[in-house]
């Protein structure tokens, strides 16, 4: 499809997230509103890949690229930054470090434990 | 001159030639300190404060550039869907995984800011560090943030896993399972530590994209009680 055409459903589909998130009764940033409805017309198969596929492929790739803006603008917040900069530095950090382990040890705990299900179902089965 | 730099040109043009020398750096080194975004900041931040150019003139282009990231999260849900097979594949894991990092991620950043005394503002900054740059600025600024700094702990908790994520899956024990290996990396270090996951094995890499949605909705449920935590 073409880029015009798929500038238009991406932009369509922002707007009706901008409207929905207001009537929602607690703050939800529209722009996650819009992926989710990317996410579920998909599923619907209301949209298909090949309707916003270039696109969305090149915004991917180049997300980096969208936030210099936003990084640069540190600047602004230099002094607030700086004066956090070790707790900031430190939560990152050591938090990065919990997630890491937590998620990791969950998801192990819970693959041993559906093999042990699928294991002692499997034995019922046979007998 | 004024005119000149005052048009959008100027600062959409400037972010092009310092991000294209951010690249050209990050695949002559070839290690992921050398973010081509990381890079591209530092130039302007150094070209601002040499030149003096105001930074009102730069956001006449840069507005234009950071309107872009709205059409560009929610075209992450195309990211989501194409990984929905695995998805199904590892639902128990996946899901339960990325609850407890997405959970993890949230409260540790809360307990440690209450630790360290952080005002509000800082906090919500903070708090959805846990996530992919694109889900977690809207959640910082929704909540009264300044999208800044969960910029800066996003860059933090990315490098290092995108440096670190081999070592730790060996140091945690986890990696004997691509799967765990994958979902923690996409947990911890989102877009950043996915670069690495890649490299990895085609399983992990697929688990950390995965990984980066899912905790991503994850932490955008937890951010609606934020306001609770402060």
């Amino acid at each position: 499809m073409g880029i015009l055409w798929q500038i238009g459903i991406l932009f369509g589909i922002c707007l009706a997230s901008e409207w929905l998130v207001t009537l929602l009764p607690f703050a939800f940033p529209s722009s996650v509103m819009a992926m989710l409805i990317v996410l579920v017309l998909l599923l619907c198969g209301l949209l298909r890949i090949r309707h916003i596929k270039e696109l969305s492929v090149w915004f991917s790739q180049n997300m980096g690229f969208l936030f210099v803006p936003a990084c640069t603008a540190v600047m602004e917040y230099f002094d607030l930054i700086a004066a956090n900069l070790v707790p900031i530095f430190v939560i990152s950090l050591v938090s990065a470090l919990l997630v890491f382990g937590v998620t990791g040890w969950t998801v192990k705990g819970l693959i041993w434990l559906q093999n042990k299900l699928v294991g002692t179902e499997e034995a019922k089965k046979n007998g | 001159m004024a005119e000149a730099l005052s048009s959008p040109v100027f600062g959409i043009g400037i972010s092009i030639a310092a991000y294209a020398v951010g690249v050209w750096i990050n695949k002559k080194l070839k290690t992921p300190l050398a973010n081509p975004m990381l890079i591209a900041t530092i130039l302007l931040i150094v070209f601002f404060l040499t030149t003096g150019i105001p930074m009102e003139y730069y956001n006449e282009g840069g507005d234009i550039i950071n309107f872009l990231i709205f059409p560009a999260t929610a075209s992450l849900g195309l990211s989501i869907y194409a990984n929905f097979k695995i998805l199904k594949k590892n639902l128990i894991p996946v899901i339960g995984g990325c609850l407890a990092g997405a959970a993890t991620g949230v409260f540790s950043v809360w307990g440690m800011c209450r630790l360290f005394g952080l005002d509000e503002t800082v906090t919500v900054s903070l708090l959805p560090k846990s996530v992919t740059t694109a889900i977690a600025v809207p959640i910082s600024e929704q909540n009264g943030g300044i999208p800044q700094i969960t910029i800066v702990a996003l860059m933090v908790a990315g490098i290092m896993g995108a440096v670190l994520a081999p070592s730790l899956s060996r140091w945690f024990h986890i990696s004997d399972s691509e799967v765990a290996t994958g979902l923690a990396i996409g947990c911890s270090s989102h877009a950043a530590g996915t670069s690495t996951a890649v490299k990895m094995s085609e399983t992990i890499g697929a688990m950390s994209g995965l990984a980066i949605g899912i905790c991503g909705f994850f932490t955008v449920i937890l951010a609606i009680f934020f306001p609770a935590l402060l």
